[in-house]
């Protein structure tokens, strides 16, 4: 089967503030660090991006350290087929965040968690979306779940490329750059 | 006939996609598309035909992902020496055919935000460009760049490599930027300056889609500019791709191309031969239409522009260490942070570009200016303007940049002259030229537009053109020579009015030894622009300077609606109140650099820590008021020593939120919050304390393992470490070993501090934790990060774990004591 990589941009999910105070460590209520997240939004807000490329493959496309693995092979369970997400909210989060950790360390800690929530929320609504297409969703997973190794990144970004459609890459030591982004498989029940 | 002359007069044919094609003949999915140069040559050579058959002059090998990085250096020759072959094949026996070697990005991102290092990437580049020189490539063509450095890199590498002409394309995202937030503009100011023969756009979309790009990139580009579309966008039918546009629609949507400017025009995903001759069937009979451009002075980040035309533009000078001593200190302790904190400042005030100098004697400025650049570039969109009387520091410095850097300076001395112009050809840049030379500054402005019509002689010898000079004839003392400033003001004139040139002055020198210097400097900097100043080096946080430049523009009508004064109003008014803000801590809001204010009084978990303090000073750190933590202090030095201040004041204040913090009462931006208030509160302090007597706790060398680049937890357990005294020696991320040994001896720390955050680093933390006990018994090493665990620890050698920053700073105090430092 010849299938395509596709390429999606959607305009900014929902943010669900708790969510991102959650990844700042925040675990009751905490005027001054919500104070801070709304600041971060602010600031973040025209400089965040929501795209995401992806392809649906049978699940004998897909690398035999995923399918061999007993974490993969649960979460495929029946599945024959799988969507392949690749998700980022881009690299001037990034820049943002550095230049924070130079003069307010507090922002650049909620800034980060703001991104992952955000990345978190673009993958959602992307299943939302490719759900009406494709039918119904399995719950997504990743490499360096359970014993599906970190390295199997390789092989998916191997069959996205998504530094052409996107601008992510992957790093010798296997992190996604930008930092704020899902590398995914959703099985397709 | 050469290709380049071809462009002048004849609309050039690219050629289409060439991996689905591919694709069709039988590549599988995930296959590398090069090596099929080798495995199947035939198809290879076929599509190269079908497209000059269909009206293609160009074709670009097969050779997009071809480098060090996919292939071993055998096979690496192999696939280029094939690929090339291969469009010769398929060019013989036709004119007006040529072949380019088609050099694609590596698909790793470069450092600080990857953890491919630049000088690695000019290297591949280099590498695979000069296989394509020397297996008989016509050009090089640069495509589907998203990141401008690594554009750079690409362009260096080639120039490194040969002297054939190179393209430079990018691949621009539908809000008309990169990857990396670049606009148009910046990538056609570093293109032009590295001298590439044309820039163009590929990929990622539609032609229509790509229009707003193109006319920006026509518009400006004073070489010509390459078009080579997607077919649209892709979607399945009948389980095969197909792309949106027809042929004939593509055509369509191209031709309207062909009158904004654009000189070659092909297709890139998608487009098959048929597309490349519905495209020559059209317009086979157009001749190029190019835009007359008047050649601009621009400079460039790697995200934005600046040019030099009728907003007369600022250039911060707070990054210099001349008359600065707490800047000094900075430099000779490495301390990167408080220069990156000014510049970032700078930036906030209003300064369009940046001046960067970090001369000081003792220190290695080559390597020094390179890192300054790097780190600042990383955390500033503005350009930057490299300021250094050293070549080679220049140099290291301008290779690194990323984009089209001011270069300042070079003068008319000889000597200048040969060793700047060379640098400024190969990596591009805008020079900053003093009209002085051997005999000095002349006393008349006559003398000095002597000298610059001289430069301007000079640089045209290597092919540098006048807009890429901004003479600076120099801003004199005044208290020196009373008519100083009347001849440079006439200076500002002369060369405006008979070179045509930009000029830039260095406002403060003016009124050196005199008192109440900001109204001497926002005077002789509007008597400037009056003159036609284009730029000037001045002081972003001189109110006076600040205001009168706003109020210029606003009335000389260059300021629309006024919108930048009355955002330089309101800037104002807030740094008054702030000024006058003597205010008793009752909980009131402070209004935090970024902006809005935060209500830390309604914070349950702060407010009853915050209850138990002792002093005013204790409770500003516990809320985390930065402002009021930095005044109580300056009150508290009144009546206590600055040791005292410390040990009685804001240590018992962190320790406070601290175990709060551990008890689960303050959450971890509270305590961050805690930690920057106490660093307002110990600047204020060791500004206070006498030379030498630092803050005297054990110094801590602290890092990210080697290939580990995300630092946030580590600049946590920094920043909280810093604020209970210690001495932290910060190397950042992704450091080897090696390194972090180096930095251990060299401040016989006893204590070195590791962070990994992936499991894939742990064996690098491993191996640094055995270099470090081997090499240095005695010290110890703890370690933290995501994925580290107590029994990971212990597994890996080190001596201690801590799952969080407040455990790395308890560690470091029991071990100060057990060492009894």
């Amino acid at each position: 089967m010849a299938s395509i990589v596709y390429k999606k941009s959607y305009k900014a999910p929902p943010i669900d503030k708790m969510e991102a105070l959650r990844y700042a460590g925040v675990r009751g209520s905490d005027r001054m660090a919500e104070a801070i997240l709304d600041e971060c939004i602010d600031l973040s807000a025209m400089r965040l991006s929501y795209k995401l490329a992806y392809r649906i493959l049978d699940k004998t496309e897909l690398p035999k350290s995923v399918t061999e693995s007993s974490t993969g092979a649960g979460f495929l369970g029946e599945s024959r087929s799988a969507i392949l997400v690749m998700a980022s909210i881009g690299m001037e989060l990034d820049r943002l965040i550095a230049r924070y950790e130079r003069i307010s360390s507090p922002h650049a800690l909620m800034l980060s968690a703001l991104g992952s929530e955000r990345v978190e929320a673009l993958v959602d609504l992307f299943e939302e979306d490719i759900s009406s297409e494709v039918g119904e969703l399995g719950r997504r997973f990743s490499p360096g779940y359970g014993d599906i190794p970190l390295s199997a990144q390789t092989e998916l970004f191997r069959l996205i490329e998504p530094h052409r459609y996107i601008g992510l890459s992957l790093s010798e030591s296997l992190l996604m750059s930008p930092s704020k982004s899902v590398s995914a498989i959703i099985p397709i029940k | 006939m050469n290709i380049i002359k071809y462009m002048k007069d004849h609309l050039l044919f690219l050629d289409g996609g060439m991996g689905t094609l591919l694709q069709e003949r039988g590549m599988k999915p995930g296959e590398l598309p090069e090596r099929r140069s080798l495995s199947h040559p035939e198809d290879v050579r076929a599509i190269h035909a079908a497209y000059f058959e269909a009206g293609s002059n160009l074709v670009n090998t097969n050779t997009f992902g071809a480098n060090s990085l996919k292939y071993s250096e055998e096979e690496l020759e192999e696939i280029i020496a094939a690929s090339i072959a291969c469009a010769r094949d398929a060019a013989a026996g036709a004119e007006h055919r040529w072949v380019a070697l088609d050099i694609g990005p590596t698909g790793r991102v470069l450092k600080p935000y990857g953890d491919l290092d630049f000088e690695d990437a000019v290297a591949l580049y280099r590498r695979v460009a000069s296989l394509g020189a020397a297996h008989g490539a016509d050009l090089i063509y640069i495509e589907t760049m998203t990141d401008l450095y690594e554009l750079k890199a690409a362009m260096l590498g080639v120039k490194e490599a040969c002297s054939l002409p190179f393209f430079a394309s990018l691949a621009f995202g539908e809000d008309g930027r990169l990857m990396t937030g670049a606009d148009p503009l910046a990538a056609l100011a570093l293109a032009e300056g590295m001298g590439a023969s044309a820039v163009g756009v590929n990929c990622s979309l539609g032609p229509r889609a790509l229009y707003p790009v193109l006319n920006k990139l026509t518009e400006n580009a004073s070489i010509p500019v390459l078009f080579k579309p997607n077919a649209g966008l892709p979607h399945m039918k009948d389980g095969r791709a197909v792309f949106d546009l027809s042929c004939e629609e593509f055509a369509t949507e191209v031709e309207a191309a062909i009158a904004m400017g654009v000189s070659a025009v092909g297709g890139c995903c998608g487009t098959t031969p048929d597309y490349i001759r519905a495209l020559y069937e059209r317009l086979g009979e157009c001749k190029p239409q190019r835009k007359e451009v008047r050649k601009q002075t621009v400079v460039a980040s790697g995200r934005g522009s600046v040019a030099f035309a009728e907003r007369p533009i600022l250039i911060g000078e707070r990054i210099n260490p001349t008359g600065k001593r707490r800047f000094k200190e900075a430099l000779l302790n490495n301390d990167i942070s408080y220069i990156l904190a000014e510049g970032i400042r700078e930036e906030e005030c209003g300064a369009d570009i940046l001046d960067v100098n970090v001369g000081l004697p003792g220190i290695d400025e080559p390597s020094m200016l390179k890192r300054v650049t790097e780190e600042l570039q990383a955390v500033v969109d503005t350009p930057l303007e490299l300021d250094t009387s050293s070549p080679e520091a220049m140099e290291a410095a301008l290779r690194t940049y990323n984009g089209k850097a001011l270069i300042n300076s070079v003068n008319g001395k000889r000597e200048s002259l040969d060793a700047i112009l060379p640098l400024c050809k190969k990596y591009g840049g805008v020079l900053i030229a003093l009209t002085l030379d051997e005999e000095g500054i002349p006393e008349s402005a006559e003398g000095r537009l002597a000298i610059a019509e001289r430069i301007l002689a000079e640089a045209e010898k290597y092919g540098i053109g006048k807009e890429d000079i901004i003479f600076d004839p120099l801003a004199l003392t005044v208290s020196a020579d009373k008519n100083a400033a009347r001849e440079t003001l006439r200076a500002v004139r002369l060369i405006r009015e008979r070179l045509g040139c930009h000029t830039s002055l260095g406002i403060s020198n003016v009124s050196f030894g005199l008192p109440a210097r900001d109204a001497l400097n926002s005077t002789f900097f509007i008597s400037a622009l009056r003159e036609g100043l284009s730029a000037a080096i001045v002081n972003p946080f001189s109110d006076a300077l600040m205001g009168a430049y706003h109020a210029y523009l606003a009335l000389l009508g260059m300021d629309e609606n006024f919108r930048g004064y009355i955002a330089y109003s309101e800037a104002h008014q807030v740094s008054e109140s702030e000024k006058n803000a003597i205010k008793p801590d009752t909980g009131a809001t402070e209004a935090q650099s970024v902006g809005k204010s935060s209500d830390p009084a309604t914070d349950r978990g702060k407010a009853s820590v915050a209850g138990g303090c002792e002093s005013e000073l204790e409770r500003a750190i516990v809320k985390g008021l930065r402002q009021d933590a930095a005044r109580l202090t300056e009150e508290e030095l009144k009546s206590l020593s600055p040791l005292d201040v410390v040990s009685e004041r804001i240590v018992p204040a962190l320790n406070s939120v601290g175990s709060a913090y551990e008890a689960g009462r303050v959450y971890l931006p509270g305590l961050l919050m805690s930690a920057e208030a106490a660093k307002a509160a110990f600047e204020v302090v060791s500004s206070a304390m006498p030379k030498g007597d630092g803050r005297g706790r054990m110094p801590i060398v602290i890092a990210t393992v080697k290939g580990d680049i995300h630092d946030i937890g580590k600049n946590i357990v920094k920043v909280l470490c810093e604020n209970y005294g210690f001495r932290v020696s910060d190397l950042g991320k992704d450091v080897c070993p090696e390194a972090i040994l180096e930095e251990a001896r060299r401040t016989s720390a006893p204590l070195v501090a590791l962070s990994a955050l992936m499991t894939t680093t742990v064996p690098a933390m491993e191996k640094t934790v055995s270099l470090i006990h081997k090499e240095l018994p005695g010290v110890r090493v703890i370690v933290g990060g995501a994925v580290m665990t107590e029994e990971h620890a212990k597994m890996i050698g080190a001596d201690a774990y801590s799952k969080d920053a407040m455990g790395a700073v308890r560690y470091a105090e029991w071990l100060e004591k057990e060492l009894g430092m």
